[in-house]
C-alpha cells in the first residue's frame, strides 16, 4: 500500500462525499452546537455534552478580537478532541516586519473533553475538559460540566479553572485541599508541554446557559453566563458590558451551520461550522457490477481452461493481479496482489465469482495468496460450494464471508509464470506544508516524487526516489536555522535548508534484502541513502501472526547525516538508532477500532526514549493518529515544544475517487518538530508492508 | 404384474407429489413446493390489491420452530411469575397484578418462528440477495392491508393506539397509560425484520424516530427496580413480540 504525505482543501475533497442521510424521519432532532473555540458547547462556554462517535466538525468563529479556525472530532462516546488556531487581530506574530511582515499573532491549542458520566433521569451528562492544555496557555482552563435535557431546552452548569475561571465568583473549591491550589502561574510560555502544576490552580468560576432547540427546526438559540471577566487577555483587558452572551445557530442543512453571537454587552461575532460523520462518510462508485454466478458450476474440463484470459477476468472484474499459480488435487493456488479493493471481503468475494464461474466443479476450493514486497502475506482458502451457495443465496442467511478462512500461507511451489528481476518504476505526487510560520501562516510545497527500481530476485533491489519540486512557497523563508541556541544535534532543524536546496533532489537510493524468515517472522536489511537526511545501513525484524492483536518488531541502524549542501556527500555526524516496537490493538469497548503503538530505543539526536502512538480508525477507512515521544532529552535542551507530536488524518483515497482503489494520503500536522524524539525514516516499515495478515486500516 | 407395476409408479408419483419440499399456509390454504421456491415465489401468494408489503410477514412453523418458540414463551412466562412474586414480597399489589395480567395475556399469543427476510415482493424481485431459496420445511404467510392501528404489548393499559402516519415517538408517549412497574422513560419499537430499538421517551431523552406501521410497541419492566436476575427480561419480551403472529 503507497503513502503519500500529501495535502489538500479537506472542504473542497469533502464535497465529492455524500453523508449518508438517516433514513428515520426525524420531526425535530434537538441540537448541539460548536463552541466559538471548537468544541460542543454554548458560545464561549463548553457544555459536557458529546456528539456522535466519529463527528467531526470545522468552524470558522470570527469576532472582533479573536479569529479561531477549529476541527474537532468525537473520537470515541467518551472522548472529544479539538484543535484550534487563534488568530488575535491586534498583535503582530512579532515586532519585526523584516521577519513576520504584518501577519498577526497566531496560536495553537488543543482541547480534550471526557464523558464522566452519561446523562440519566435524574443524573444529568458530566464531563471533564482541559481546553487549551499542550499551547502557550493563551485559553489555558480546566473545567467541570453538568448538562441536561429538559425538552427543547439543554441546560449546562459548569466550574472553570484558568482562562474559563478569570471572573473568580466562587471559592476554588481545591483550594480547600490545600493552599497551593489557590494561585496559578499566570504567564503565558513558549508551548508545547502540559502544564500539570496549574490544573485547577487559581481563580475559578462559576458558569452557566442553555441551549434551545426552537419549533423552528433550523433555528436553535443559546445564552450564557460568563465565567471569564476578560481582563487578562493577550492584547490587554476587553471592556464588559454585560455578564451575558447570546447567539443564534442556523443549521442550513445537517452538515453546515452558520452562526451569529453577541458577546460581553458589546461585541458580534459571527462563524460557521461545517460537520460531517467519519464512520458514515461514503462515495458512490462507478465499478462494474461484481460477475453474475450460475447455481451450476461450468462442466469444461480443467485442461482446456484459458489461463490469460482467467488471469485477465480477475484483473478486470476483482482487481487482482495474479503473478504466479498452481493446480493441485481439487483446488487452484493464486499468487498476486489487490489493487483496486481495499475491503477484504468485497475483493476476496469479486475473485471467488471470477475462479467460480471460470473453473470447473471438480476445483473445490481456492487459494488465494496475498503478496506485499515479494513477500507472502495471508492465505485465503475459499470453500468453493459453500461460497457459490451463499453468493446464489440458495437459503436466506447465508454469508459469503463463512465460506473464506484466513491463514499464513504455505510454502507453495508454483508454475514459474513470473520474472523474478527487472526494473520496475512509479510515481507519486506529495504535498508537505506547514501552518503558523512566521512568513506565511500557510507554507506548502508540492511535487513528484518518481521510483525507479531494479529488482535482482523477489529478495533483493536497488531502489531510488528522486523529488521535483512543481509548487512551493518555500523560498519565502526568512531564515534557514533558526536561532535557539542548542547543545543538541541538529538531526532535524536543518529541515528548511534540505527542502529549499534544490528543485530536483536524490530522496534516496539503497540496496534492499527482505524476507519473510520462517511462519510469522519478517526481516530486512537496507544500506545506502535512506532518507532526506540520513543514510547508513540497517536491518529489522518482525513478528506478526495472522489476524493477531498484537505483533512486535525491532530495527537497528547506524546513520550518517547527509549533507544539505551536496546530493551525495555527508556531514560528520553519525549514530546508531533503533527501536523495539509493540503493537497492540485492544479488544476493549471502550478503545474500538484503536492501535497503540510504543517504541523503545534510542534516536537520531541519541536521546533515549519511547514514542506512544495512538490511532483510531472509523468505518469510512479515515484514520486519526496522535503520536508524542517522551526522551531522556529536557525540555530546556528540547527547546520550544518541549518534546515531539504529531498528528495526523489518514484518508483513503477510495474516498474520493469513482471507481475503487487501494492507497492512503496523510495529512500530517506536526505543532513544532525539533531534534529530539526523532526516528529514522525508514524506505520501508515491516508493520506497513504486512499490514493485510492483521488488518487495521482496511 | 406390468398393471401392477404401472399402479405402483403411478402411486409412488402421487407420493412424491404429495410430499412438498416447502409447504406454506396462507389464509387458511395449504401450497406446496416440490422445489425449493425462491422468497418471491412464495409472496406472489400474497399479491393482492390490498396487500400492504412492509407488514407482511413469513413464518416457519415447523416442529422444531414451534418448539423453539414455545420454550421461549415458557421462558418469558416464568421469569414473569418470579417477578409477580417479587413485586408481591414488596407489597407492590399493582405491579403485581400488572404482570400476571401481561402474563395471561403472553398465554394466549400464537407465536412462530419470524423469517429475519423483507417480505415485500417488490423489493425482493429486484434484489437478488433479498430473495433466497427458503429452506425446506413449513411456512405461515401473513398479508393484511395497511394498519390502522400499532399494536401495543406490555405494562400498559392500551392494546393498541390510532396509527397517526409520518409521527414520531412523541406522538405515542403521551397516549399510553402506563401500568405499575412499567419503564417510564423508554420504550421499545419491535420489528420482526430489523433490530428492535429502545427510544427515549421522557423529557430528557425524548428521542425523534419515526414510528411506523410495521413495529410494535412494547412498554417493558422497569428493570432498576428489579432484582438483577431479572435484568434482560425487556429483551426476552421484545423477542417474544417479535415471535407473535401478525392477525
Amino acid at each position: 500500500m503507497k503513502t503519500t504525505q500529501w495535502m489538500t482543501a479537506p472542504l473542497l475533497c469533502f464535497c465529492s462525499i455524500s453523508t449518508l442521510a438517516s433514513e428515520q424521519f426525524s420531526p425535530i432532532t434537538p441540537g448541539l452546537t460548536q463552541t466559538t473555540m471548537g468544541g460542543t458547547g454554548l458560545i464561549l462556554m463548553p457544555s459536557a455534552r458529546h456528539r456522535d462517535e466519529g463527528y467531526f466538525s470545522f468552524n470558522y468563529m470570527d469576532n472582533q478580537e479573536y479569529r479561531f479556525w477549529s476541527a474537532s472530532v468525537q473520537l470515541y462516546p467518551w472522548l472529544e478532541t479539538t484543535i484550534r488556531y487563534s488568530d488575535v487581530r491586534y498583535k503582530y506574530f512579532s515586532d519585526d516586519p523584516s521577519f513576520s511582515g504584518d501577519q498577526t499573532y497566531k496560536d495553537k491549542g488543543i482541547d480534550v473533553k471526557f464523558r464522566l458520566w452519561q446523562e440519566s433521569m435524574y443524573v444529568p451528562e458530566i464531563s471533564l475538559g482541559f481546553r487549551d492544555f499542550g499551547g502557550t496557555g493563551l485559553f489555558e482552563s480546566e473545567y467541570f460540566a453538568a448538562s441536561k435535557r429538559l425538552g427543547p431546552v439543554d441546560v449546562t452548569l459548569g466550574i472553570g479553572w484558568g482562562y474559563l475561571g478569570h471572573k473568580e465568583n466562587i471559592t476554588n473549591p481545591a483550594c480547600k485541599l490545600s493552599d497551593s491550589f489557590c494561585s496559578r502561574q499566570a504567564e503565558v510560555g513558549t508551548g508545547g508541554s502540559i502544564k500539570y502544576e496549574n490544573f485547577f490552580h487559581g481563580p475559578a468560576s462559576f458558569y452557566a446557559g442553555v441551549e434551545y432547540q426552537t419549533p423552528w427546526a433550523p433555528l436553535r438559540l443559546k445564552a450564557e453566563y460568563d465565567g471569564n471577566d476578560y481582563q487578562h487577555e493577550l492584547t490587554g483587558a476587553f471592556k464588559v458590558d454585560s455578564d451575558f452572551n447570546f447567539a443564534a445557530v442556523y443549521a442550513v442543512n445537517d452538515a453546515f451551520d452558520i452562526t451569529m453571537n453577541y458577546q460581553r454587552g458589546n461585541t458580534f461575532g459571527f462563524g460557521f461550522s461545517y460537520a460531517m460523520n467519519f464512520h458514515r462518510l461514503t462515495q458512490i462508485k462507478l465499478d462494474d457490477a461484481p460477475r453474475k454466478l450460475q447455481e451450476t458450476r461450468p462442466q469444461t474440463p480443467l485442461q482446456s481452461l484459458d489461463k490469460q484470459t482467467l488471469a485477465r477476468s480477475l484483473y478486470q472484474d476483482a482487481g487482482f493481479v495474479v503473478l504466479d499459480y498452481r493446480f493441485e488435487a481439487e483446488q487452484i493456488i493464486l499468487l498476486g496482489y489487490q489493487v483496486a479493493f481495499r475491503d477484504e471481503t468485497v475483493a476476496m468475494e469479486r475473485i471467488s465469482r471470477v475462479l467460480a464461474s471460470e473453473l470447473p466443479q471438480e476445483i473445490k476450493h481456492y487459494r488465494v495468496v496475498i503478496e506485499s514486497s515479494g513477500m507472502p502475506q495471508v492465505e485465503t482458502k475459499v470453500d468453493a460450494d459453500s461460497f457459490v451457495s451463499a453468493a446464489t443465496y440458495q437459503a436466506p442467511g447465508l454469508d459469503v464471508k463463512d465460506s473464506f478462512s484466513r491463514m499464513s500461507p504455505k510454502d507453495y511451489q508454483y508454475s514459474g509464470l513470473r520474472k523474478e528481476n527487472g526494473f520496475g518504476y512509479g510515481a507519486d505526487m506529495f504535498w508537505v506544508q506547514t501552518f503558523g510560520s512566521p512568513e506565511n501562516f500557510y507554507m506548502y510545497q508540492v511535487g513528484l516524487l518518481g521510483n525507479l527500481s531494479y529488482q535482482f530476485s523477489n529478495h533483493f533491489s536497488l531502489n531510488t526516489t528522486a523529488k521535483l519540486n512543481v509548487l512551493t512557497n518555500f523560498d519565502e523563508f526568512n531564515f534557514k536555522v533558526d536561532s535557539y541556541e542548542s547543545a543538541v544535534p541538529r538531526v532535524r532543524t536543518y529541515i528548511r535548508e534540505y527542502v529549499t536546496r534544490s528543485d530536483f533532489t536524490m530522496e534516496n537510493f539503497y540496496g534492499q534484502w527482505r524476507d519473510k524468515v520462517s511462519e510469522n517472522w519478517y526481516a530486512q536489511a537496507y544500506a545506502g541513502y535512506l532518507e532526506m537526511m540520513f543514510g547508513g545501513a540497517g536491518a529489522e525484524f518482525l513478528y506478526r501472526p495472522v489476524d493477531t492483536n498484537w505483533y512486535f518488531g525491532f530495527d537497528i541502524n547506524y546513520v550518517k547525516q547527509r549533507s544539505y549542501e551536496e546530493e551525495l556527500r555527508f556531514f560528520d555526524y553519525s549514530t546508531f538508532t533503533g527501536h523495539a516496537s509493540l503493537y497492540w490493538q485492544p479488544t476493549s469497548k471502550w478503545l474500538e477500532n484503536t492501535l497503540i503503538t510504543a517504541s523503545v530505543g534510542q534516536y537520531l539526536a541519541k536521546d533515549k526514549g519511547v514514542t506512544v502512538e495512538f490511532a483510531k480508525r472509523f468505518d469510512s477507512g479515515i484514520v486519526v493518529g496522535a503520536y508524542a515521544a517522551f526522551t531522556d532529552m529536557t525540555s530546556a535542551e528540547y527547546g520550544e515544544g518541549s518534546f515531539t507530536k504529531g498528528f495526523y488524518l489518514s484518508l483513503p483515497f477510495d474516498l474520493f475517487s469513482l471507481k475503487s482503489s487501494m492507497g492512503r494520503g496523510r495529512l500530517p500536522w506536526i505543532p513544532i518538530s525539533r531534534d529530539g524524539g526523532q526516528m529514522l525514516n525508514r524506505p520501508m516499515r515491516l508493520s506497513e508492508v504486512t499490514e493485510v495478515r492483521s488488518p487495521f486500516i482496511r | 404384474m406390468r398393471i401392477f407395476s404401472l399402479i405402483s409408479a403411478i402411486f409412488f408419483a402421487t407420493q412424491v407429489a404429495a410430499a412438498p419440499a416447502v409447504l406454506v399456509k396462507y389464509k387458511e390454504n395449504y401450497h406446496g413446493y416440490t422445489l425449493l421456491p425462491r422468497l418471491s415465489e412464495v409472496l406472489v401468494l400474497a399479491n393482492e390489491k390490498e396487500t400492504y408489503w412492509p407488514t407482511t410477514r413469513l413464518y416457519q412453523t415447523d416442529v422444531q420452530s414451534l418448539h423453539e418458540v414455545e420454550l421461549k414463551r415458557k421462558t418469558v412466562l416464568q421469569k414473569l411469575t418470579s417477578v409477580a412474586h417479587f413485586y408481591r414480597s414488596e407489597q407492590k399489589r399493582d405491579a403485581e397484578m400488572a404482570t400476571l395480567d401481561f402474563a395471561e395475556e403472553i398465554k394466549g399469543w400464537e407465536l412462530a418462528k419470524p423469517m429475519a427476510l423483507r417480505a415485500d415482493l417488490d423489493y425482493v424481485r429486484a434484489k437478488a440477495a433479498a430473495n433466497p431459496k427458503l429452506t425446506e420445511g413449513h411456512y405461515l404467510l401473513v398479508a393484511n392491508s395497511r394498519p390502522s392501528t400499532i399494536a401495543v404489548y406490555g405494562l400498559v393499559e392500551q392494546n393498541a393506539l390510532a396509527l397517526k402516519p409520518l409521527s414520531s415517538v412523541r406522538s405515542y408517549r403521551d397516549k399510553l397509560s402506563r401500568k405499575a412497574g412499567a419503564e417510564q422513560d423508554y420504550f421499545y419499537l419491535v420489528n420482526p425484520v430489523t433490530k428492535t430499538l429502545k427510544v427515549g421517551t421522557a423529557l430528557w431523552n425524548l428521542e425523534s424516530e419515526f414510528v411506523p406501521p410495521w413495529v410494535a410497541i412494547v412498554v417493558g419492566f422497569n428493570e432498576q427496580h428489579l432484582a438483577k436476575e431479572f435484568q434482560g427480561l425487556n429483551l426476552l419480551i421484545t423477542e417474544l413480540v417479535a415471535m407473535k403472529v401478525a392477525q
